[in-house]
């Protein structure tokens, strides 16, 4: 492949059926992931989308078609531990991927497993926690922090294995308001100041219209792509495939539709305030 | 009232005793159960006691949290108590009533049968107040590492170890939800004889199993996603190394054994 | 039939070094036919509150009546309580057991004592209220099911009680858009329909704006406000403060105002701001 310094993650015509299922969970799917990009992937329950995630991190390996991770294959047997450090995951249920008894313990796990020597493992550790503001809680035993802090452990656990890519597979699904806030401000600054392509994989849509580029599921295969404005302006076709826009995308769309013209690509109440200001002025 | 079981549960701290060696700690402390299994006189009682104190004063825990730890015990104490003085022979009558003899005999094996149980609850307790449950399981792997040659898993068991103590409070907290949500839709739990009462438990063990493996399946899948494969070439971010301070300890335990010693064939 | 709540208090592991109060001096008086939306950030003691409402936890001090029954007295026939007031946990569906959907659904008004066919009367009429088709669905192993299905089983199940209180600890957690549109659709239904009092525990104050006509905020284990939602919405700097969101249209109306705009005060719902935005632009344009 090609632009291999560009792209962290190529995907080409990717399939996968599960054992004993009739239908492919992914048909067909060519993408990529470009470094230092935030990309989101929607998709309602069953739409391939987690399944398209496990496929990147060589947990699952391709049906058909191939992927391709720092330009390294994940059908790759060799490969498949380098393969896990370039591209880290964050899961679901915080309660069910900590594995230590201690913070400090967890953030060591991936680490222990490479076998990376006791000093370097120290510094990489503290470095982890610090860039997760969860220093303080380094010896602190997990089941006494809440929801969005077990996620940001579960992120340095990921983070000290110094990854190009952190994918989040719903990791905000079971978090309250304020956890969800912790975990994206989290990634987000990850993104922008070390620079790691971050894939997140979410049903909020206001989580998505943060990345720079939106992929939307369906039946395995990738029904719309584009930035956030493009995919979440075309209003009816995403909810066709069982999502919903951001509220003020929703809002401008009413409008419209009564002769109000505000811009069809507002995402956020900031935007939509502009908006009412120029119509207001302009007129 | 798990909160009143001490056994099991990690006292956090910084002194001499948290500072240890696990590895040593864990030997020291088998070895101080043995040796107070061979005391056989109250004096030799009286000096296992005094170390124990001194070592508990060393650990900043309050000897009242160790002994209250005993407490939960005291059902099976009595009834060791009670079997002692009944079946155990002996030929220094102290009183009759009726058919049962008291003899001295059985009265000093009971209370020290008794007292050992109570050191051994104790000296394990202030192991693992003073030890978190991960740097036991890390002892435990080291000093099972030499049965490696033999085939014998000991970074598995250790493993599983960990991963038992991580998932017993995350359990507990399910298994107090789900039994809420079934008394919610009219389950009793609390009357009816055995076979209804274990009838009953059926809507919140099946639930219960199918939460553990799901959670079994996701911790599988995250481990997996997070390198591991196996004990092989493993670094531990905890080094264990022995310090002067286990020198000391078990120089104070050898000591300990001594004096038990000698003051068993001095008395005795 | 209303619940009466004075002065509770709820302290958990009473005596240990780990105490906490989890409810200080609640009262509150849930009346019938209401649709009361609870929010509070976790920890705020929402679902402590809610698990006294059935009985399921003890108050520490102070008294609730369900219906005029107290609960506190040992003469109250807990399942006399149970019946009345229906407590749908978080994640539901992990509660479910049987071996079919039908049998689960059936559990509760098993427990109840009731006799099959009015069993059988009810496990339909619930599985039609959460929009659950009998005939394909009834035998089916409730473990085959999609995500969603498995919630309006496990809620079917609460339904089946025929309670009329149905309490809904954050009933749309981890659903996707679809079946959080479907589960607000049906507990919209609920009341609209059937008459049931709800009081649904909330993060989404979305949700929480378009359904609820009774709002109550908890901090700390305290009631803090209590109202109709155009009152408390409007209270944003406070509900920020104990870091709660407030309705993306409350956001809105604050902005616009700020900059000059004239919105009515006490608007919290998507079609008041809409009707709030199109009288502002079309006023400019007669003015033009």
């Amino acid at each position: 492949m090609t632009n291999l310094e560009e792209n962290r993650i190529i995907a080409s015509n990717l399939s996968y059926t599960y054992p004993e299922a009739e239908r492919k969970a992914v048909d067909d799917v060519s993408m990529r992931v470009k470094k230092g990009e935030f990309l989101a992937i929607l998709g309602h329950n069953g739409s391939g989308k987690s399944t398209l995630a496990k496929l990147f991190n060589a947990l699952y390996v391709p049906g058909e078609g191939t992927v391709w991770v720092c330009g390294l294959n994940t059908r790759d047997d060799d490969l498949v531990f380098d393969i896990r450090e370039h591209a880290g995951m964050v899961f679901q249920n915080p309660d069910n991927q900590i594995v230590a008894t201690i913070v400090e313990g967890d953030v060591a796990f991936g680490l222990e497993n490479k076998g990376v020597p006791p000093e370097e493992m120290r510094v990489r550790i503290d470095d982890a926690l610090r860039a997760v503001n969860m220093s303080a809680y380094a010896k602190k035993a997990p089941n006494m922090l809440s929801g969005g802090q077990k996620q940001r452990v579960a992120i340095a656990g990921v983070l000290a294995m110094k990854p190009d890519v952190i994918i989040l597979d719903e990791s905000t699904a079971m978090l309250d308001p304020s956890g969800r806030r912790e975990v994206m401000n989290t990634v987000h600054r990850l993104n922008e100041e070390e620079g790691i392509s971050i894939v997140i994989i979410t049903h909020y849509m206001s989580e998505a219209a943060t990345a720079d580029y939106v992929i939307v599921m369906d039946e395995g295969k990738i029904a719309m792509s584009g930035t956030p404005r493009e995919v979440f302006t075309r209003v009816e076709k995403v909810r066709a495939l069982g999502l919903d826009v951001p509220e003020m995308t929703d809002l401008a769309n009413m409008l419209r539709k009564d002769g109000v013209m505000v811009r069809a690509d507002v995402l956020t109440v900031d935007e939509m305030v502009e908006e009412v200001c120029r119509l207001s002025s302009s007129i | 009232m798990l909160n009143d079981i001490t056994l099991g549960q990690y006292y956090p701290g910084d002194s001499a005793i948290h500072r240890m060696d696990p590895r040593m700690k864990l030997i020291l402390t088998i070895v101080y159960i043995v040796g107070v299994f061979m005391v056989g006189n109250l004096p030799g009682y009286v000096i296992a006691l005094a170390f124990l104190y001194i070592v508990v004063r060393i650990s900043g825990i309050r000897f009242s949290y160790l002994a209250k730890g005993v407490k939960p015990l005291r059902f099976i104490l009595l009834f060791t108590f009670i079997l002692n003085l009944f079946f155990v022979q002996g030929e220094t009558p102290i009183f009759t009533i009726g058919f049962f003899t008291l003899t001295r005999e059985a009265l000093s094996n009971a209370i020290f049968f008794a007292l050992r149980l109570v050191f051994l609850v104790m000296g394990t307790s202030v192991l693992t107040l003073t030890t978190s449950p991960m740097e036991l399981t890390d002892a435990l792997e080291h000093l099972m590492r030499p049965l490696g040659r033999f085939h014998f898993p000991a970074h598995e068991l250790a493993m599983m170890m960990t991963i038992a103590l991580r998932f017993i409070p995350t359990l507990l907290e399910e298994t107090d939800k789900i039994q809420k949500a079934q008394m919610a839709r009219g389950a009793d739990f609390e009357s009816g004889n055995l076979i209804d009462r274990a009838k009953a438990m059926i809507p919140l063990l099946v639930p219960l199993f199918v939460s553990a493996f799901r959670r079994a399946n996701d911790l599988a899948m995250a481990m997996e996603a997070r390198c591991y494969r196996g004990g092989e070439h493993r670094t531990r971010l905890r080094e264990l190394r022995y310090t002067r301070l286990d020198a000391y300890a078990a120089l104070a335990t050898a000591v300990f054994l001594m004096v038990t010693f000698v003051e068993g064939r001095l008395l005795g | 039939m209303s619940i009466v709540i004075e002065h509770l208090n709820y302290v958990y592991m009473s005596g240990g070094p780990f105490e906490t109060q989890a409810l200080h001096d609640v009262s509150l008086t849930i009346g019938d036919g209401e649709f009361i939306g609870l929010i509070g950030h976790t920890g705020s003691g929402k679902s402590t509150l809610v698990q006294h409402l059935n009985g399921l936890l003890k108050p520490s001090s102070g008294r609730i009546t369900v219906d005029g029954l107290d609960l506190a007295d040992k003469q109250t026939d807990k399942r006399a309580i149970r019946r009345r007031v229906g407590l749908v946990f978080q994640y539901p569906e992990n509660q479910l057991f049987e071996e079919t959907v039908e049998k689960d659904i059936a559990f509760g008004p098993r427990n109840l004592g009731l006799d099959e066919a009015e069993i059988s009367r009810r496990v339909r009429d619930a599985m039609r209220r959460v929009a659950l088709d009998y005939d394909s669905l009834h035998e089916r192993s409730v473990f085959e099911l999609s995500g969603g299905q498995m919630r309006r089983v496990a809620i079917a199940g609460v339904l089946a009680m025929e309670p009329q209180v149905l309490v809904l600890d954050e009933p749309c957690a981890g659903l996707d858009p679809r079946g959080r549109e479907e589960i607000l659709g049906l507990i919209r239904a609920l009341h609209s329909e059937c008459g049931t009092t709800i009081v649904m525990v909330s993060h989404s104050m979305d949700d929480v704006a378009s359904l609820a006509e009774r709002v109550i905020v908890m901090n700390h284990g305290e009631v803090v406000m209590d109202g109709a939602p155009c009152d408390v919405f409007s209270q944003g700097a406070q509900l920020r403060e104990i870091g709660l969101d407030v309705p993306q249209a409350v956001l809105l109306a604050d902005k616009l105002r700020t900059r000059g705009f004239d919105i009515p005060e006490g608007i919290y719902r998507m079609e008041e701001i809409k009707a709030a935005i199109e009288t502002v632009v079309r006023r400019e344009e007669r003015h033009a």
